[in-house]
Parts: structure tokens; sequence; C-alpha cells
């Protein structure tokens, strides 16, 4: 299936995808995800020192994302659970096209002339080699607006699982991040966890999700409408509807995300779809509720 | 009591049962009687009744490396153990530890489940059978009164055994004590000396191939023995620049093995290492 990319050519015209991986890896990799080769300049062996200062980079934009949520990544995990068993796809900028005020941000050397990374996504493989974990997606427009063009991290999800073959994935997020709208643009997000004392943020799902062709074609084309309707709604900001939503689970329920988050004024629901109803029952579905839509 | 296996403590075998930590997905993969020995409990990170288990396994860490040492946050447990891969180990019912020891762990008041002495991470690289680990914790010298020398050692070979590991990747520091336990398991081929992409640059990246003899001579089963061959290098830990020459070397195609434990001489630790020749 041939995915549109025109309506991103401000990115493909501005950045330059990027993989860091180890050689074994790259030999399984999509080197054209999406049609859009990555110019082997611009894939880094993380066990070689040249790519050390390019590395460090991606790790403060990484450090700039997480760090204020409680979550930033220790470099060793950075080297033992991200680059070496699994890989890093993302964009980047010339550092000479970046303007004064974003070099500082991301805290530049001054004589740095490389390539910056804008965005990353990084996944490492399960026993079975078929199903992934994605765990860190991030964009420079996050944490630093106007930093890259809009659409950024649609992009580096939608070519990020081309590129490493990602055809199902399974992942974590926090109910109220807008992450989750982008992720749920691909599809249904079926819950494995709505409530993880596992982690240090007990708000966080765990999710499993499609990201086969045409999860990323519904990603880019930013299809507003989704094939299952929403049951019901979860208030993202009440924990014992979510403690409740993770016993439903635990007792074999079936509940999926089934788009991005609605909003009205400080209020925040999420859509969820019962799994295993195959005839849903009406429900209220509320008044002046926006969807939040972006990445 | 006999035990399936022979190893170099087997009292730690007859009294303290196994664990596995896993997704329902993944446990499917994994031998659950590695060398024989049942895993006892097995604990699911997704679900809530798992949740004071896996405190007490952060809880391990933070006891194993001591005050320095910053206890892994528990996003990483979740995301980069155990939803990829597993974490194996021995453990004790709460009910079978004392006063002090319950402190220790800060143990929550009317628990009574298991509470870990041990674990071993690793998790899947994307070859098939290759595996990478990163976390060993053991609290033989935090609880000495129990008897459980070579706990770390046991930990890993049995870990490697049940998840079915065939080529085994790790890395660590030169002047890491853990590499006295490493450098059991056979030569290791050395895939980085210098490191930057780690927190630490002197870090080295080692691998072997994992073979059952291998894991049995290293449990400690006298019917089995591993070779070292002779080392043609001698390696301060505290070298860095002939660290990053050893780098640079490994970079245009040498390949280079530790061969064995590291030795003290003075204030200095040696490392010995033989060169393969070029790739």
């Amino acid at each position: 299936m041939a995915l549109q990319l025109e309506n991103y050519s401000r990115i493909l015209d501005t950045c330059v995808p990027y993989l860091v991986a180890r050689p074994q890896i790259v030999e399984a990799m999509n080197l054209s995800p999406l049609g859009v080769p990555i110019d082997p300049q611009h894939v880094f062996n993380p066990q070689k020192v040249s790519s050390g200062s390019f590395l460090n980079v991606a790790k403060t934009l990484d450090a700039m994302t997480y760090g204020p949520l409680g979550l930033q990544m220790p470099d060793w995990v950075f080297y033992d659970c991200a680059v070496v068993p699994g890989a890093i796809f993302g964009f980047a900028r010339p550092a000479k096209d970046l303007e004064p005020w974003l070099r500082s941000g991301l805290k530049l050397a001054d004589d740095y002339d490389g390539l910056v990374p804008v965005s990353l996504f990084i996944a490492i493989p399960t026993p079975n080699r078929k199903r992934w974990i994605g765990y860190t997606l991030c964009s420079i427009n996050e944490i630093a607006a106007g930093g890259a063009p809009e659409g950024l991290w649609r992009l580096t999800l939608g070519m990020g699982t081309a590129a490493l073959g990602i055809e199902r994935m399974r992942s974590t997020t926090r109910w109220r991040t807008p992450g989750l709208g982008v992720y749920a643009s691909m599809g249904p997000l079926e819950l494995v966890t709505a409530w993880t004392p596992a982690h240090d943020v007990p708000e966080t799902i765990t999710f499993d999700l499609e990201t086969d062709d045409a999860a990323r074609n519904r990603l880019l084309s930013e299809e507003k409408t989704t094939a299952t309707p929403a049951q019901r709604y979860l208030c993202a900001d009440e924990p014992e509807e979510m403690v409740a939503l993770q016993k439903d689970l635990e007792e074999g329920k079936r509940w999926a995300i089934v788009g991005p988050a609605e909003i009205r004024g400080a209020e925040t629901r999420i859509p969820l779809a019962d799994l295993n109803e195959t005839s849903p029952q009406s429900f209220d579905s509320g008044a002046g509720f926006r969807q939040r839509f972006q990445g | 009591m006999t035990t399936p296996l022979q190893t170099k403590n087997d009292s730690i075998i007859a009294k303290y049962p196994t664990y596995v930590v896993g997704t329902s997905e993944n446990l499917g993969g994994i031998d659950l009687a590695p060398f024989g020995l049942e895993t006892t409990w097995k604990i699911d990170p997704t679900r809530l009744q798992s949740a004071t288990f896996l405190d007490l396994l952060q809880r391990l860490d933070g006891l194993t490396f001591g005050p320095e040492g910053m206890p892994m946050d528990k996003w990483v447990f979740y995301n980069c153990a155990e939803l990829p891969g597993f974490i194996y180990g021995f453990a004790t019912p709460a009910s079978d530890l004392n006063e002090e020891e319950r402190a220790l762990f800060q143990v929550p008041e009317g628990y009574e489940g298991p509470v870990p002495i041990s674990m071993y991470i690793a998790i899947p690289m994307l070859e098939e059978g290759a595996w990478f680990g990163h976390n060993l914790a053991s609290l033989n010298r935090v609880l000495p009164a129990r008897g459980l020398s070579s706990l770390g050692t046991i930990t890993k070979a049995l870990a490697l055994k049940a998840y079915g590991v065939e080529h085994f990747f790790g890395a660590t520091q030169w002047d890491s004590r853990a590499l006295y336990i490493h450098t059991k398991f056979g030569p290791l081929d050395l895939i980085t000396a210098y490191t930057p992409a780690h927190s630490i640059p002197l870090t080295l990246t080692y691998a072997f191939d994992v073979k059952d003899d291998g894991l049995r001579a290293v449990l400690g089963d006298p019917g089995y023995n591993i070779e070292f061959p002779q080392a043609d290098i001698y390696l301060d830990a505290d070298d860095e620049v002939s660290i990053r020459q050893l780098q640079e070397d490994i970079e245009f195609g040498a390949k280079v093995q530790l061969v064995g434990a590291p030795s003290l001489q003075g204030d200095n630790t040696i490392h010995r290492l033989r060169r393969l020749g070029e790739s």
C-alpha cells in the first residue's frame, strides 16, 4: 500500500531520517521506510566511538522530554535496553540549520556541526521477535514548539514502525499524555493494563496495537473516524475509574481505547469500547467535548 | 533432600524456591524447569496482586548495590525487563524472614508472599537466540548468615537456561567486581572495549555462546569443565589509553577475548586477554 506523504513534505524537506542500530540489526531493517531512503551516512552504529556525539544529543532530547515526567532514561539503559537489543529511528536536522534559540535549548556545544536529532522512536523485541515493545516516542515539538514542522510525532511513529518492520507493538503511556492520541489514530489500543503499580506512575496504561500498513495509513492521513465506536468514556483524572477498569481486565474483559482524548474545559475523557461486546448499548455521549488531535 | 542438579552451593537449591517475572505472552517461551529445577512462583507484572513483589525486587536491587548504588526506577523494571523479557531468581516466603530481615526489605505489614533474594534480568535482542543481560543482584553479602555463597553465579546460569539463551551479550565496567562472575562463563568475546554510548565510557561489551555443559560447569557440577586459553595481553582496568586503542583495533576488525577473571596487583586490576586475529 503506497502511503501518501505529500502532507509531510515540510518535514521531509527540512529533516533527514536516521537510524541507530548495530549492523546485525540494520541488515534486517527496511532502509527505505515508506519509500524514503535513509542515507547510509545517517545510520549510526552505537558500538563505534564515532557515534558518541550524535548519541549524546539524542540522549539530551530524550532527557528533556521525559525528565520532567520523572522518566529520564539513565545512559546505561539507553545502551543496554535500547540501542543494543533494538533500534532507534528518528529525524534529525543539520546543526547549521538550527535557529540559535534551538541550539541553546538543546545545549549544543558551540562547535557541534553534526546532525541534531529532533525526534526519536525506540523499540526493542520480545522473545518471539515478532512483537515489539515501543517505549520511547518523542519529538522536539513537545519541548520546543516550532523546533520542527508539525506532524513530526506521527511521521516518526509511522516511518519508525515501517523501518523496524513492526506490525504489532506493545507500548505504555499515561492516560493524560497527548501522545495517546497519536497512537490511537493508528487504530484501537487494546488495554493490557489500565492502572499499573509496577510502574513509577500507576496512571500508566499498557496497550497492544496493530502497526501494519493500514494502521500507518490511518495515522498519517489523520482519519478522525474509527471503525470501533466508543461505548463509554473514562475520566483521565480519576484513579478510581482506572483501578476499576484494571480489575475488569484482570477478570478477562477486553477494553480498547478507540480514539484520541476528548477535552471540555478542564475535563479530559478517553473513549473506550468493549471488544467482547458485539451489540453495544446506547449511552449519553455528553456535549461540548472536542477531540485533542495533534502530533 | 536430593536436588536435580549439582552446584557449588546445593543448600541454595534445597532451601530456596525460584520465581520468574514475565507477561503471560512471554512465559510461553520460557523453560520453567531449567535443569529440572521447577519454578515455584510465576509473577505477572500486569496484575495488581504482583505489586508488592515487584516493589521488593526494586528493594533487592537497592540492597545489592548499597547506599551508593542508585536502584533502578520502576519504569525501567517495567519497560526494560518485565514487558520485553524476564526476571528470574531465588526467593523465600516472607514467613521465613526474621524481624531484622523484614525491616531490611521493608516488607509491608501482612504480606506473606515470596521475597526475592536474587534476580537476573535479560531481554531479547533481534537475532534469534540472542539475549542481553542487564542486571544481576544477589544478597550473598547482605545476608551472610544465610550461607548464600555463589548465589549470583547460580542465579545467572539457571536464568540463561530458563530463557533459552544461545548467544549472550552483556556490558559492564572494566573495574566492576561483576566481571569475576561473568568471566566464569568461559572466554568472553569483546564487542566493545570503550563505549561512549554508555553512561561510563570505560564499559566493555562482551558476548559468548551458551551451552548446557558450560552452564553446568559454571553451576559447579564437577563432571563439567570450561577450558580457558592462555592470555597474551595484560590490561590495567584504569589504563584508558590502552582501552581506547583496543576499541580502535576492534573497530578495525581485531578479535579479542577476555580469558578469565581479573587479578589484583597492588591497587591495580589486571585483565587477561588474548588476540585471535582480524576478521
